[in-house]
């Protein structure tokens, strides 16, 4: 305290020489703060000079003096082409989903989870739902399509049982992407939760033995206690979501779609991928690649202003 | 003050970005710097000198004594253990060529993302084989490889021309300068596909094999009739936008309609493409027909090829394509599962290498005919590969001498069959190859070493390698035969011809058309072929045939 | 306590739920661990349904541990890359968020979107390729704990919990004559449990998985981690063979050998998850996390 009352009465200091002695009160900080700095700059932003790639046409082979400059041409073009447009359009809707999905189903697991006392059902559960982050979306998608299979697949012999008529679902387009939420939410719910169930697991226990004293049951106490105190958590992994609006799961995509479901399961990563790496357009590919970047920038942006309308927090 | 800050703070921000945006304009992206710093973790064999030829030396004939390091992106099976630093051939070739080879070894599956990384990133290998149809050209138009159009003639190099016919060289031009060696290898070119049938099951039903289009499909009636488990035709697909050898899964019946999807064809100089041909739609309602009835597998569009082969093991499948070299696997594993199933053998019994017994459970057929008695079958190019020249080496000359050296019958004996008396023996002037040299568990022959044959080689193999035929034991040379000598193989008329925009868009094109003629054979719309033959064309096809046909003047004038 | 009925009918529901989505969750990987013990010719028979193995063959175990395989080495560098990675990692992101959170750093705003920025443009593949190309590190042994050593996402959600801290804390610490490091090291570390096994487990689990990285930047099959490896051998019997011709190759694996790979790439990691649990189990924090 006895600093801030030096500061106000030494009035010789120019606002230049306040603002160092500022940065240099908090040297330390910065000092650890640059490993991770410098690990950005070297990784993150020195390959940066990529991106001009889109707006050449970028000959790999002579690097970046014999390539030539074509400005928006390689934006053009994609905005031309209607395979690019219905990515775009796919793009959007499947991470939509699967926001919304993503964004309710690790809180309800953590929710759940955390209400069961016995403790090894809730270990033996914990870790069950965390084992498919283990497997690759290569077998996963094989499995999958194993279980979808019009014939042998379990699924349908469920249907069946139950007096339905089995379908080829892997290839309905009206199904498509109700697969690709719900495969996607089974693998990585479990992954999610446990951000969650960190949080919870650092609420204050006194908060809820105040709350049971109230007579609140458990389900008010959820909803009035745990909720709001994990509430920041929720926020910020949102927003961040929202970043990743423009990646609705390349690898997934991938290994599920087939030439039925082309339509509406083209995605702008399976798109980019095609271009970029099977026809080796680097340029194109690039482009693409900065659209994405752009929009999902401007998002993260804007979800953050809104959030810190409503609750007055945000990531910065 | 917050404001003037925060202004400040963006400004600053700013900087930075265009600052290393503009690295690009000041430095080439592709440094050289560290050219020689990328694979040799597997040291010098013992027999060749140690040195590494960091010296370029100015006169052939001073360099001609030191071995040339050949930075080489080798293909290989990880799964098997390999140690180049032990390789007894490897060694005997680099004696024989005065070369030092560096291997990098990548998996088969890496090969082409691995060599396009290094592609990208100017760090050719000294050699390197490419695919031609897409990404020799495109490399080759960057610059990537050493124009060799001025270093081939009778005098240096007449081996390479013995190899090649100038014919064909002029096929492998683009824009007009030859930029590699085309390369074949193993049986040499031509079709590759069999129809493979159960021989069991068709003659429970009576029938024999069917030679036309009509006669097969009242085949498949009949087994789905006589046993309703059986899929008459399996297919499987590959994964969007790779190659799409899935095609190959309803080839003949594609066929025997006079087409053959993804090919384009020229008639008096005028080009087409089969996927706008009237009689591919005749095709595809036929298809369509079939796959109503019950006689194609319902799951041929989300399957792999490995689930195709779980259905055929387990007696699932009566007939598909197949590639002629698993003709033999797939029998003997026919013959395992109905020994297994019939308690002759163990449920994880195998049996020993059938390769020179007759085939028991499979028939090859080759092309259906249509009913105008004619089919078409889809053959590879000539060459399908080129062995290309970085232009970055140290000395191309030297290079292409090694090649031309490597080219002499003894030596394509060694780089083909490795060393005689070791790995083959000539029996009546018979290839045999010793199938008995290395131990399969380890790799390794008695001595410890590996045996790297066919694996550091340059030899194009148009027609085949040497013996090559001979040395094939008996199921595989059958199957060979009955594919490669189909009568009805076709090439694909835009193999060799300049067309940009068929690069920068055939992969589109072909995406939607699988996607199209797959909904339509499923029991789509047909009238999805005509808007998609529409769209062909406006969103490139035509500019790829008017292209290919401006090509194809500019080289027939020459 | 004495539950009320509502209550009993509430939890009870919640057993049966949560159960039931967990079983759903782990069939797939039931699934995978079934079939790596099934023979083939029992798989191809009952056309891939398999739920309960009826015979045991543990041949494709033997296929991918036999004598001299690679996956023994890989194994090594993966668990040496993973450890020496998450410790990086963790105290990089550690450090970097610590700093942010406190709220009255000079420039704060401008570091948050140079942290930001990066997560959501990035320079591309072939650019990143060259650049790690350029700083001399390809192949070398510590390429790959290195270019995953900090995620800004991580770095957000510690510096979240970190801003829940209470400042009085800090503070007395700071009055006791206690340096940044020593304050974050000694108050904030140990009330931050739980985000640190969380996110600990999140980098472990990158690091463990990781293939593409490594396909890319590392040459040397005896740096080679076990993920990559593993999904080399296996990812070839999803080509077909028209492909392999050009290796000579023998017929590939089957799909008994792509599930006994996963399993022995997945089984340490689950079995270690139990132990990092209790961490989460913690709950010192006094004060709640900022809402």
């Amino acid at each position: 305290m006895e600093l801030v009352t030096a500061r106000v009465s030494d009035t010789r200091e120019t606002p230049l020489k306040r603002q160092t002695r500022r940065i240099w009160r908090y040297k330390w900080l910065y000092a650890m703060l640059l490993p991770a700095l410098a690990w950005v700059l070297l990784f993150d932003y020195l390959p940066l000079y990529g991106i001009s790639i889109a707006f050449m046409d970028y000959n790999a082979i002579q690097g970046f003096s014999g390539s030539e400059w074509a400005g928006l041409k390689h934006f053009r073009e994609l905005f031309e082409s209607e395979m690019f447009r219905n990515a775009f359009k796919n793009t959007l809707i499947i991470s939509l989903y699967k926001m919304i999905s993503g964004f309710i189903c690790p809180i309800l697991l953590a929710l759940s989870l955390n209400e069961i006392r016995a403790r090894w059902f809730k270990k033996t559960l914990q870790t069950a739902v965390y084992l498919p982050r283990f497997v690759s979306w290569v077998v996963y998608g094989g499995i999958i399509a194993l279980l979808l299979s019009p014939e042998t697949g379990i699924v349908n012999k469920i249907v069946e049982l139950f007096g339905g008529k089995p379908a080829y679902l892997l290839v309905e387009p009206s199904y498509f992407r109700t697969i690709l939420v719900a495969t996607d939410a089974m693998k990585e719910m479990g992954w999610a939760a446990i951000i969650y169930m960190a949080a919870i697991a650092g609420l204050n226990p006194e908060v809820y033995e105040a709350a049971v004293m109230d007579g609140a049951t458990r389900f008010r106490r959820i909803v009035h206690v745990t909720l709001p105190g994990i509430s920041g958590t929720i926020i910020v992994i949102f927003i961040l979501r929202v970043g990743y609006l423009m990646s609705a799961g390349l690898d997934q995509v991938i290994n599920l779609y087939n030439p039925m479901v082309f339509e509406v399961g083209d995605i702008l990563d399976t798109y980019i991928y095609r271009v970029g790496i099977e026809q080796f357009s680097l340029s194109l590919a690039a482009a693409a690649d900065v659209i994405k970047g752009i929009i999902g920038l401007a998002m993260v942006l804007a979800a953050n202003q809104i959030a810190k309308r409503i609750n007055d927090s945000g990531i910065f | 003050m917050a404001n003037k800050s925060r202004n400040w703070g963006y400004g600053a921000f700013a900087a930075l970005l265009i600052g290393t945006m503009s690295l690009a304009g000041c430095g080439d992206g592709n440094g050289n710097a560290g050219s020689s710093s990328s694979s040799p973790e597997v040291s010098a064999s013992a027999s060749a000198p140690a040195s590494a030829s960091s010296s370029a030396s100015p006169s052939a004939s001073a360099a001609e004594s030191q071995p040339y390091e050949l930075k080489w992106l080798k293909a290989q099976d990880i799964s098997l253990p390999y140690d180049p630093s032990k390789d007894a051939v490897k060694q005997a070739i680099e004696k024989k060529l005065n070369i030092k080879i560096v291997p990098e070894m990548v998996d088969v599956q890496q090969y082409k993302t691995k060599l396009n990384l290094k592609m990208s990133s100017s760090d050719i290998p000294d050699v390197a084989r490419i695919d031609f149809a897409d990404d020799f050209q495109k490399y080759a138009q960057q610059g990537a490889f050493v124009d060799l159009t001025d270093l081939l003639n009778e005098k240096d190099t007449p081996n390479i021309l013995k190899e090649v016919s100038p014919e064909v060289f002029e096929q492998a031009k683009v824009n007009g300068r030859i930029y590699g060696i085309p390369y074949q290898g193993g049986p040499g070119a031509g079709y590759r596909w069999n129809l493979v049938l159960r021989k069991d099951y068709m003659e429970q039903v009576g029938a024999s094999a069917p030679k036309t289009l009509d006669e097969y499909y009242n085949l498949l009636k009949k087994i789905k009739q006589e046993k309703p488990d059986v899929i008459p035709l399996g297919g499987y697909t590959a994964q969007i936008g790779q190659v799409k050898y899935a095609n190959n899964s309803f080839d003949n019946i594609f066929g025997a309609f006079g087409v053959t999807p993804g090919f384009f064809t020229e008639k008096d100089g005028k080009f087409s493409n089969y996927d706008i041909d009237p009689k591919m739609r005749e095709a595809l309602l036929f298809l369509q027909k079939m796959y109503k009835e019950g006689l194609i597998d319902k799951e041929f569009a989300t399957i792999k090829e490995e689930q195709l082969r779980a259905k055929l093991y387990s007696g699932k499948l009566f007939s598909w394509m197949g590639w002629w070299s698993t003709a033999n696997d797939y029998d003997t594993q026919v013959e395992t599962n109905e020994l297994i199933k019939g308690g002759k053998l163990a449920a994880d019994g195998k049996l020993p290498n059938q390769a020179e017994q007759p085939f028991k459970y499979l028939t090859l057929l080759g092309s259906l005919v249509g009913p105008d008695g004619k089919a078409v079958a889809p053959m590879g190019a000539p060459f399908s590969q080129m062995n290309a020249i970085s232009a970055k080496t140290k000395d191309p000359k030297r290079v292409l001498s090694i090649i031309e050296d490597s080219l002499s019958p003894e030596n394509q004996m060694l780089t083909v069959w490795g060393i005689e008396g070791e790995d083959y023996n000539l029996v009546d002037g018979k290839l045999k190859t010793v199938t008995d040299l290395i131990d399969p568990q380890t790799q390794q022959d008695k001595n410890g070493n590996f045996r790297g044959t066919q694996s550091y080689l340059f030899a194009p193999g148009l027609n085949g390698w040497p013996h090559y035929l001979e040395s094939l034991p008996l199921r595989f040379s059958q199957a060979l035969d009955v594919a490669i000598n189909n009568p009805y193989q076709i090439t694909d008329a835009s193999n060799y011809l300049d067309s940009p925009t068929k690069i920068a868009k055939l992969v589109e094109l072909n995406t939607m058309r699988d996607s199209v003629f797959t909904q339509i054979i499923m029991g789509g719309d047909i009238k999805k072929f005509d808007d998609f033959v529409e769209k062909w064309k406006s969103q490139g096809g035509n500019q790829i045939l008017s292209e290919l046909e401006e090509s194809f003047k500019k080289k027939a004038g020459k | 306590m004495k539950l009320t009925r509502g209550e009993t009918a509430f939890v009870a529901t919640n057993y049966v739920v949560l159960t039931l989505v967990t079983i759903v969750i782990v069939i797939p990987f039931w699934y995978v661990l079934t079939v790596s013990v099934t023979p083939y010719s029992t798989f191809s028979a009952k056309d891939g349904l398999v739920l309960f193995p009826s015979s045991f063959s543990f041949d494709y175990y033997a296929y991918l541990l036999k004598k001299g395989s690679l996956i023994y080495n890989a194994y090594g560098v993966t668990i040496r890359n993973t450890l020496g990675g998450v410790l990086l990692a963790l105290l990089l992101t550690a450090m970097s968020a610590y700093a942010l959170a406190e709220k009255r750093l000079p420039g704060r705003k401008l570091l948050m979107l140079v942290f930001v920025f990066t997560m959501l443009f990035k320079g591309g593949l072939i650019p990143t390729y060259i650049t790690v190309k350029q700083l001399g590190l390809l192949n070398t042994d510590y390429v790959l704990i290195l270019i995953m050593a900090y995620s800004a996402f991580n770095m957000i959600i510690m510096k979240s919990f970190f801003e829940g801290i209470p400042d009085s804390l800090k503070e007395s610490a700071a009055i006791d004559g206690a340096s940044e490091m020593r304050i974050l090291r000694s108050v904030v570390l140990p009330m931050s449990m739980p985000v640190l096994a969380s996110i600990g487990l999140l980098y472990m689990v990158t690091y463990w998985n990781d293939f593409f990285n490594a396909l890319l930047y590392v040459t040397d099959w005896h740096k080679a981690p076990v993920q990559l490896v593993l999904r080399t051998i296996i990812a070839s019997s999803s080509l077909p063979p028209e492909l392999l011709e050009a290796a000579g190759r023998t017929p590939p694996p089957t799909i008994g050998i792509q599930m006994a790979a996963i399993v022995i790439v997945a089984l340490p990691m689950m079995v270690l998850y139990p132990f990092i649990q209790k961490y989460f189990e913690q709950g010192m924090l006094i004060g709640s996390v900022k809402g």
